[in-house]
């Protein structure tokens, strides 16, 4: 049998590590927990865990701040930061601070399983994801995260803030399949119901940018009745 | 010392001048008369003058002091507002841990086999979207707004078919009818968040399909005038009582009526919130057993502000 995966679980809230320990224990993981930043990081350095979840607001050292410090170290274990759904600026600026992925309390805890599964899976220990690398290629497609431009076959293309947004989301994780619903509350900052056809819109306008045949998708692919996955190989410039 | 009071000593200058000048004259020419002789025509323009001269002022000081009041009335409801948003910011804030652990301490036990246990679940889940809802409402106040223009026609159809699909999932029938004139011209683009304005005219069918019943009408129509479109969902449903008019607006509100019915009290605030960050307004006419309409009035997108949407 494998190793258990090592869940470091940062949270000033005891009510919160008191009950999720048992209940990520209760699902095969192995889980220690830090009450703040500032010890969370120490945990990092002397546990290496291979997985940090943390929360945002907490006394010391933040969430963010964690993210920060860990990266300037040059460390890469993947983290979870458990932000508000609603604040988008927060929540842009999480995953460009070189989180891999966040969740809003109150969450299904079901649901944080699975997204610590998926994160680890798309992860290489010990390496920057693609999602915060400064410019992915895929192909004849060019995304620079930096200036926010788009090249396809060495000419520029314009596309809306949102379209954006969603291409650099897929491209940084490609292979994975992302529900429209959680495309939504991750980009958009509003997981009203219904309104997952505000996604649809986007991925239409992209492949009609990138020129991309939704029967025969060289980039995006429609998941049938799951969401979207980008097909083609990324790579980093 | 405030200006109130200033203006009031400068206003006796006048008066308490001329009170030293008629001591002074009374004592140094006692017994002098003046007669003074004019044109009855003069005398009339004068008086005329005079009159105008004391309403004029008296004007513009009760439009200035009107003016002032609404000022003070307006700024009055924007802190009102501040304070609602930031009131649900701290709920939201204050209930999320204890909300997470409720429902992490229930998964680590386990909720199967225990209908009561999955009873807490589901009522903890549901206090959390209740919450999370609010917050999200408060939100849209605030976020950033896309711009481009909108075509409402292509909004309006889009909303329908969605309706539709799910209504025929339920086996339930309505007649929708979608007027949106063509001639002379057709109906301008607003400019505006395509997403939000789909989710405001989303609710708004929802709403007119969910307060319906089998075999009921559903009218889409719009209409431009004077640099505003304006668009209504009119039903042939339930209606809303008189009594509950007045809130329809406001959130978690629910009339007497639609208690039976399953709905969060937060659509209509929802297309009230849109529509006014969108520099527009709202409108609402229902008569309890006949129907409602509901009307949504946004600024048009004059040509020249018709930019292509990227960029």
């Amino acid at each position: 049998m494998s190793q258990p995966i090592k869940v470091l679980l940062v949270d000033d809230e005891a009510a919160i590590t008191e009950s999720l320990t048992p209940f990520l224990e209760r699902s095969g993981l192995e889980v220690r927990t830090a009450p703040d930043g500032v010890a969370g990081l120490a945990a990092t350095a002397s546990w290496r865990p291979d997985i940090i979840v943390s929360d945002v607001m907490m006394p010391r050292l933040d969430g963010r701040e964690l993210v920060r410090e860990l990266r300037q170290q040059g460390d890469w274990t993947p983290l979870i930061l458990l932000t508000k759904v609603d604040a988008t600026g927060e929540r842009s600026a999480a995953l460009d601070e070189g989180a891999d992925d966040y969740l809003s309390k109150p969450f299904d805890p079901d649901e944080l399983v699975s997204r610590i599964r998926a994160v680890l899976r798309r992860s290489t220990p010990g390496t920057p994801p693609l999602s915060a690398a400064d410019r992915l290629i895929a192909g004849d497609l060019i995304y620079d995260r930096r200036s926010r431009r788009v090249w396809l076959a060495g000419r520029e293309v314009q596309l809306t803030p949102r379209a954006l947004l969603l291409l650099e989301y897929l491209m940084g994780r490609p292979g994975e399949v992302h529900s429209r619903d959680r495309l939504l509350s991750t980009l958009w900052g509003f997981d009203f119901p219904a309104s997952t056809r505000a996604v649809d819109h986007r991925v239409a306008e992209l492949r009609r940018v990138l020129a991309d045949d939704a029967g025969q998708p060289r980039y995006i692919e429609t998941v049938q009745s799951l969401g979207y996955r980008f097909v083609a190989k990324v790579g980093r410039g | 010392m405030n200006r109130g009071v200033l203006r009031w000593i400068l206003a006796a200058v006048p008066f308490a001048l001329s009170l030293v000048a008629a001591v002074v004259l009374l004592v140094v020419y006692p017994g002098v008369m003046v007669r003074i002789s004019s044109a009855p025509a003069a005398l009339a323009l004068g008086v005329g003058f005079g009159i105008s001269a004391v309403l004029g002022i008296g004007f513009l000081t009760a439009t200035r002091v009107e003016k002032r009041r609404q000022q003070l009335l307006t700024s009055g409801a924007a802190q009102a507002k501040a304070e609602h948003i930031a009131f649900l910011a701290r709920l939201d804030h204050e209930m999320k841990n204890p909300l997470t652990a409720i429902r992490a301490a229930l998964a680590a036990h386990g909720i199967e086999g225990s209908p009561h246990l999955q009873v807490a679940d589901t009522q903890a889940t549901r206090l959390g979207s209740l919450v999370g809802d609010l917050r999200k409402l408060s939100d849209l106040q605030s976020r950033p707004l896309e711009s481009e223009p909108v075509d409402l026609g292509q909004t309006v159809g889009d909303a329908v078919q969605a309706v539709q699909t799910y209504l025929d999932q339920l086996g339930s029938k309505r007649h929708f009818a979608v007027h949106f004139p063509t001639v002379p011209w057709r109906i301008p683009p607003v400019l505006g968040d395509a997403d939000l304005l789909y989710l405001a005219v989303f609710n708004l069918l929802a709403n007119a399909a969910k307060f319906t019943n089998d075999g009921d009408s559903v009218e889409v129509r719009a209409g431009e005038a004077e640099g505003w479109v304006w668009l209504e969902v009119a039903d042939t449903g339930v209606g809303i009582p008189d009594a509950d008019l007045p809130q329809v607006w406001d959130e978690l509100a629910r009339a007497a009526n639609a208690r039976g019915i399953a709905g969060s009290g937060l659509g209509l605030p929802l297309v009230k919130v849109v529509a006014e960050r969108h520099g527009g307004r709202v409108a609402l006419r229902s008569r309890e057993g006949e129907g409602t309409a509901v009307r949504i009035d946004l600024p048009a997108c004059r040509p020249a502000l018709v930019r292509p949407t990227s960029g």
